[in-house]
Protein backbone atom coordinates (compact mmCIF):
# COMPACT_ATOMS: atom_id res chain seq x y z
CA UNK A 1 0.00 0.00 0.00
CA UNK A 2 1.53 3.18 -0.96
CA UNK A 3 0.86 5.85 1.98
CA UNK A 4 2.10 9.51 1.13
CA UNK A 5 3.16 11.32 4.45
CA UNK A 6 4.20 15.16 4.81
CA UNK A 7 6.90 15.07 7.30
CA UNK A 8 8.91 17.79 8.76
CA UNK A 9 12.62 18.65 8.64
CA UNK A 10 14.21 19.03 11.96
CA UNK A 11 18.53 20.27 12.70
CA UNK A 12 20.72 20.05 15.78
CA UNK A 13 23.52 22.04 14.86
CA UNK A 14 25.37 24.67 15.93
CA UNK A 15 24.96 28.76 15.38
CA UNK A 16 25.94 28.89 11.91
CA UNK A 17 24.11 25.62 10.95
CA UNK A 18 21.24 26.55 12.43
CA UNK A 19 20.86 29.78 11.30
CA UNK A 20 21.98 28.95 7.53
CA UNK A 21 18.98 26.31 7.46
CA UNK A 22 16.32 28.98 9.36
CA UNK A 23 16.97 31.18 6.06
CA UNK A 24 16.16 28.21 3.67
CA UNK A 25 13.02 27.61 6.27
CA UNK A 26 13.14 25.36 8.53
CA UNK A 27 11.41 25.34 11.74
CA UNK A 28 12.24 22.88 14.19
CA UNK A 29 15.42 23.20 15.09
CA UNK A 30 17.76 22.55 18.25
CA UNK A 31 20.90 25.39 18.70
CA UNK A 32 23.63 23.72 20.78
CA UNK A 33 25.04 26.73 22.12
CA UNK A 34 28.70 26.42 24.33
CA UNK A 35 30.72 23.65 25.06
CA UNK A 36 29.62 23.14 28.73
CA UNK A 37 27.40 20.02 28.33
CA UNK A 38 27.04 19.45 24.32
CA UNK A 39 26.77 15.73 24.83
CA UNK A 40 23.74 15.72 27.42
CA UNK A 41 22.20 18.75 25.22
CA UNK A 42 22.23 16.99 22.00
CA UNK A 43 21.21 13.66 23.31
CA UNK A 44 17.85 14.91 25.12
CA UNK A 45 17.54 16.70 22.12
CA UNK A 46 17.60 13.52 19.11
CA UNK A 47 15.65 11.45 21.48
CA UNK A 48 13.08 13.96 21.60
CA UNK A 49 13.39 14.01 17.81
CA UNK A 50 13.09 10.36 16.98
CA UNK A 51 10.07 9.77 19.38
CA UNK A 52 8.03 12.37 16.99
CA UNK A 53 6.13 10.41 14.44
CA UNK A 54 5.61 13.71 11.97
CA UNK A 55 9.79 13.82 11.74
CA UNK A 56 11.51 12.53 8.77
CA UNK A 57 14.72 13.83 8.42
CA UNK A 58 17.11 14.92 11.19
CA UNK A 59 19.92 16.67 10.13
CA UNK A 60 22.99 16.77 12.92
CA UNK A 61 25.92 17.97 12.74
CA UNK A 62 28.89 15.62 11.99
CA UNK A 63 30.72 16.64 15.30
CA UNK A 64 27.88 15.72 17.09
CA UNK A 65 26.92 12.12 16.59
CA UNK A 66 30.07 10.70 18.87
CA UNK A 67 27.61 11.65 21.94
CA UNK A 68 25.08 10.15 20.68
CA UNK A 69 26.52 6.85 18.75
CA UNK A 70 23.57 4.65 20.33
CA UNK A 71 20.83 6.23 19.08
CA UNK A 72 21.89 6.98 16.04
CA UNK A 73 22.72 3.11 15.19
CA UNK A 74 19.46 1.94 16.68
CA UNK A 75 17.41 3.98 14.11
CA UNK A 76 19.31 2.92 11.70
CA UNK A 77 19.12 -0.42 12.62
CA UNK A 78 14.72 -0.02 12.61
CA UNK A 79 12.60 -1.41 10.40
CA UNK A 80 10.72 2.06 9.83
CA UNK A 81 11.42 4.47 6.89
CA UNK A 82 11.52 7.34 8.91
CA UNK A 83 13.04 9.06 10.68
CA UNK A 84 16.30 9.13 8.72
CA UNK A 85 19.68 10.30 10.71
CA UNK A 86 21.84 12.72 8.10
CA UNK A 87 25.39 13.70 9.05
CA UNK A 88 25.90 17.33 7.70
CA UNK A 89 29.40 19.13 7.22
CA UNK A 90 29.89 22.08 9.90
CA UNK A 91 31.55 25.64 8.67
CA UNK A 92 35.58 23.71 9.13
CA UNK A 93 34.27 21.00 6.33
CA UNK A 94 33.63 17.72 6.36
CA UNK A 95 35.41 14.70 8.79
CA UNK A 96 34.91 12.39 6.52
CA UNK A 97 37.09 13.47 3.65
CA UNK A 98 37.01 10.31 1.94
CA UNK A 99 33.73 9.69 1.07
CA UNK A 100 34.21 6.57 -0.35
CA UNK A 101 36.00 4.86 2.41
CA UNK A 102 33.13 5.88 5.00
CA UNK A 103 30.27 3.77 2.38
CA UNK A 104 32.78 1.06 1.76
CA UNK A 105 32.94 -0.18 5.32
CA UNK A 106 29.05 0.24 5.25
CA UNK A 107 29.20 -2.16 1.84
CA UNK A 108 31.33 -4.59 3.25
CA UNK A 109 29.26 -4.72 6.29
CA UNK A 110 26.50 -5.79 4.55
CA UNK A 111 27.91 -8.23 1.63
CA UNK A 112 30.82 -9.76 3.33
CA UNK A 113 33.05 -8.45 0.89
CA UNK A 114 35.07 -5.13 -0.75
CA UNK A 115 33.83 -3.79 -3.95
CA UNK A 116 34.89 -0.75 -5.85
CA UNK A 117 32.34 2.20 -6.47
CA UNK B 1 30.49 -33.20 9.03
CA UNK B 2 27.84 -35.36 9.45
CA UNK B 3 24.46 -34.28 7.83
CA UNK B 4 21.89 -33.81 11.02
CA UNK B 5 18.95 -36.47 10.26
CA UNK B 6 15.42 -35.94 10.59
CA UNK B 7 13.50 -38.26 13.17
CA UNK B 8 10.71 -39.81 11.33
CA UNK B 9 9.40 -42.82 11.25
CA UNK B 10 10.38 -45.24 8.46
CA UNK B 11 7.40 -45.44 6.22
CA UNK B 12 6.56 -44.79 2.76
CA UNK B 13 4.42 -41.63 3.39
CA UNK B 14 7.43 -39.96 5.01
CA UNK B 15 9.71 -41.06 2.04
CA UNK B 16 7.03 -39.15 -0.10
CA UNK B 17 6.48 -36.05 2.18
CA UNK B 18 10.29 -35.18 2.64
CA UNK B 19 10.82 -35.85 -1.38
CA UNK B 20 8.02 -33.12 -1.55
CA UNK B 21 9.86 -30.95 1.03
CA UNK B 22 13.38 -31.46 -0.74
CA UNK B 23 11.74 -30.15 -3.77
CA UNK B 24 10.29 -27.20 -2.32
CA UNK B 25 13.50 -26.24 -0.49
CA UNK B 26 15.26 -26.46 -3.75
CA UNK B 27 12.46 -23.92 -5.45
CA UNK B 28 12.75 -21.59 -2.51
CA UNK B 29 16.36 -22.05 -2.47
CA UNK B 30 16.64 -20.90 -6.05
CA UNK B 31 13.75 -17.90 -5.95
CA UNK B 32 15.32 -16.52 -2.76
CA UNK B 33 19.03 -16.93 -4.71
CA UNK B 34 17.56 -14.76 -7.72
CA UNK B 35 16.48 -12.07 -4.71
CA UNK B 36 19.63 -11.95 -3.11
CA UNK B 37 21.35 -11.04 -6.70
CA UNK B 38 18.86 -8.69 -7.20
CA UNK B 39 18.93 -6.86 -3.61
CA UNK B 40 23.26 -6.77 -4.45
CA UNK B 41 22.62 -5.28 -7.73
CA UNK B 42 20.79 -2.76 -6.52
CA UNK B 43 22.47 -2.22 -3.11
CA UNK B 44 25.25 -1.52 -5.77
CA UNK B 45 23.71 0.84 -7.58
CA UNK B 46 21.97 3.18 -4.41
CA UNK B 47 25.61 3.03 -2.91
CA UNK B 48 27.15 5.21 -6.28
CA UNK B 49 24.12 7.00 -6.35
CA UNK B 50 24.78 8.08 -2.52
CA UNK B 51 28.30 8.64 -2.78
CA UNK B 52 27.58 11.23 -5.51
CA UNK B 53 24.92 12.50 -3.67
CA UNK B 54 27.16 12.74 -0.59
CA UNK B 55 29.82 14.67 -2.70
CA UNK B 56 27.06 16.61 -3.80
CA UNK B 57 26.30 17.55 0.01
CA UNK B 58 29.51 18.65 1.00
CA UNK B 59 30.11 21.16 -1.82
CA UNK B 60 26.68 22.30 -1.34
CA UNK B 61 27.69 23.34 2.72
CA UNK B 62 30.50 24.69 2.15
CA UNK B 63 29.29 26.70 -0.68
CA UNK B 64 26.62 27.72 1.31
CA UNK B 65 28.58 27.81 4.83
CA UNK B 66 30.94 30.81 2.74
CA UNK B 67 27.98 32.78 1.73
CA UNK B 68 26.51 32.67 4.99
CA UNK B 69 29.15 34.09 7.01
CA UNK B 70 29.61 36.88 4.17
CA UNK B 71 26.06 37.55 5.28
CA UNK B 72 26.93 37.63 8.86
CA UNK B 73 29.77 39.70 8.25
CA UNK B 74 28.04 42.32 6.39
CA UNK B 75 24.69 42.34 8.98
CA UNK B 76 26.02 41.68 12.29
CA UNK B 77 24.33 38.35 14.42
CA UNK B 78 22.00 40.74 16.18
CA UNK B 79 20.57 42.09 13.03
CA UNK B 80 20.77 38.66 11.28
CA UNK B 81 19.20 37.13 13.70
CA UNK B 82 15.84 39.85 13.67
CA UNK B 83 15.51 38.60 10.39
CA UNK B 84 15.83 34.94 11.04
CA UNK B 85 12.80 35.28 13.34
CA UNK B 86 10.74 35.69 10.23
CA UNK B 87 11.87 33.09 7.73
CA UNK B 88 10.12 30.59 8.72
CA UNK B 89 8.14 28.34 5.78
CA UNK B 90 8.05 25.01 7.46
CA UNK B 91 9.21 23.08 3.80
CA UNK B 92 7.88 19.54 4.48
CA UNK B 93 9.92 15.97 2.86
CA UNK B 94 6.66 14.16 1.38
CA UNK B 95 7.18 10.72 2.34
CA UNK B 96 6.15 7.90 -0.39
CA UNK B 97 7.71 4.62 -0.09
CA UNK B 98 9.13 2.39 -3.26
CA UNK B 99 9.12 -1.18 -2.92
CA UNK B 100 11.99 -3.43 -4.43
CA UNK B 101 12.08 -7.25 -4.54
CA UNK B 102 9.75 -7.23 -1.43
CA UNK B 103 11.72 -3.95 0.75
CA UNK B 104 9.97 -0.93 1.12
CA UNK B 105 12.44 1.75 0.71
CA UNK B 106 11.89 5.42 0.48
CA UNK B 107 11.40 7.85 -1.97
CA UNK B 108 11.42 11.77 -0.47
CA UNK B 109 10.32 14.98 -2.05
CA UNK B 110 11.05 18.52 -0.94
CA UNK B 111 7.88 20.84 -0.60
CA UNK B 112 7.26 24.59 -0.01
CA UNK B 113 10.68 25.02 -0.64
CA UNK B 114 12.03 28.01 -2.60
CA UNK B 115 9.38 30.49 -2.40
CA UNK B 116 10.61 33.83 -3.69
CA UNK B 117 9.34 35.43 -0.73
CA UNK B 118 11.61 34.56 2.33
CA UNK B 119 9.52 36.33 4.74
CA UNK B 120 12.88 38.49 5.98
CA UNK B 121 12.34 42.54 5.21
CA UNK B 122 14.11 43.35 2.11
CA UNK B 123 14.80 46.98 2.87
CA UNK B 124 17.38 46.51 5.82
CA UNK B 125 18.98 43.28 4.34
CA UNK B 126 21.19 43.00 1.26
CA UNK B 127 21.39 40.63 -1.70
CA UNK B 128 24.13 38.92 0.59
CA UNK B 129 21.42 37.77 2.92
CA UNK B 130 19.45 36.33 -0.54
CA UNK B 131 22.54 34.81 -2.10
CA UNK B 132 23.37 32.78 1.54
CA UNK B 133 19.17 31.91 1.23
CA UNK B 134 19.42 30.29 -2.08
CA UNK B 135 22.50 28.65 -1.06
CA UNK B 136 20.51 27.03 1.90
CA UNK B 137 17.88 26.11 -0.06
CA UNK B 138 19.90 23.66 -2.28
CA UNK B 139 21.80 22.41 1.07
CA UNK B 140 17.82 21.58 2.26
CA UNK B 141 17.21 20.04 -1.63
CA UNK B 142 21.00 18.52 -1.34
CA UNK B 143 19.92 16.71 2.17
CA UNK B 144 16.85 15.27 1.25
CA UNK B 145 17.95 13.50 -1.42
CA UNK B 146 20.87 11.67 0.30
CA UNK B 147 18.41 10.68 3.34
CA UNK B 148 16.56 8.72 0.48
CA UNK B 149 19.45 7.10 -0.74
CA UNK B 150 21.17 6.56 2.38
CA UNK B 151 18.35 5.46 4.22
CA UNK B 152 17.57 2.79 1.10
CA UNK B 153 21.06 1.85 1.48
CA UNK B 154 20.63 1.04 5.03
CA UNK B 155 17.59 -0.99 4.16
CA UNK B 156 18.81 -3.27 1.45
CA UNK B 157 21.83 -3.89 3.73
CA UNK B 158 19.59 -5.54 6.26
CA UNK B 159 17.50 -6.95 3.87
CA UNK B 160 20.85 -8.80 2.12
CA UNK B 161 22.01 -9.59 5.62
CA UNK B 162 18.71 -11.59 6.32
CA UNK B 163 18.42 -12.94 2.32
CA UNK B 164 21.86 -14.53 2.92
CA UNK B 165 21.17 -16.23 6.35
CA UNK B 166 18.34 -17.95 4.78
CA UNK B 167 20.00 -19.10 1.74
CA UNK B 168 22.83 -20.17 4.09
CA UNK B 169 20.72 -21.82 6.12
CA UNK B 170 18.88 -23.82 3.04
CA UNK B 171 22.07 -24.65 1.12
CA UNK B 172 24.30 -25.94 4.27
CA UNK B 173 21.44 -27.13 6.83
CA UNK B 174 18.14 -27.91 5.52
CA UNK B 175 18.48 -29.36 1.84
CA UNK B 176 21.55 -31.16 2.94
CA UNK B 177 19.74 -32.59 6.14
CA UNK B 178 16.78 -34.02 3.99
CA UNK B 179 19.18 -35.31 1.16
CA UNK B 180 20.79 -37.29 4.05
CA UNK B 181 17.28 -38.49 5.55
CA UNK B 182 15.92 -39.18 2.24
CA UNK B 183 19.26 -41.47 1.85
CA UNK B 184 18.65 -42.94 5.14
CA UNK B 185 15.37 -44.02 4.74
CA UNK B 186 15.94 -45.47 1.28
CA UNK B 187 18.90 -48.13 2.62
CA UNK B 188 16.36 -48.86 5.24
CA UNK B 189 13.77 -50.23 2.60
CA UNK B 190 16.14 -51.58 0.41
CA UNK B 191 17.66 -53.35 3.89
CA UNK B 192 14.03 -54.28 4.85
CA UNK B 193 13.62 -55.99 1.52
CA UNK B 194 16.69 -58.23 1.59
CA UNK B 195 15.55 -59.66 4.68
CA UNK B 196 12.43 -60.58 3.57
CA UNK B 197 13.89 -62.25 0.84
CA UNK B 198 15.71 -63.75 3.21
CA UNK B 199 12.80 -65.21 5.34
CA UNK B 200 10.77 -66.02 2.22
CA UNK B 201 13.54 -68.72 1.46
CA UNK B 202 13.78 -69.97 4.52
CA UNK B 203 10.27 -70.43 4.53
CA UNK B 204 10.14 -71.96 1.34
CA UNK B 205 12.69 -74.68 2.36
CA UNK B 206 10.75 -75.54 5.67
CA UNK B 207 7.14 -75.67 3.25
CA UNK B 208 8.95 -78.25 1.12
CA UNK B 209 10.54 -80.15 3.76
CA UNK B 210 7.30 -80.68 5.53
Amino acid sequence: MLTVKHLDIAVIGDEDLVSGLRLAGIGRYFMIKGNHDTGEDVRKALSELINEPDIGVVMILEDYVEYVNDLVAHVREGRKITPVIIEVPSKFGTKYKDVVGYYKTFIKAAIGFEVEI
Amino acid sequence: MPQQLIKVRPTKIELVKLKRRLKLAQRVQKIVKDRLSILTMEFLQTARETVEAKRKLVDAFSEAYKALSMATGYHGYIALEKELIATEAAPKVVAGSRNIAGVRIPSFELRGNGKPMRGYNLVDTSSWLDHAAQLAEKCLEATIEIAELQRSLELLGMEIKRTKRITNALEYMIIPGLQATIKYLNMKFEERDREEKGRLKRVKVLVARG
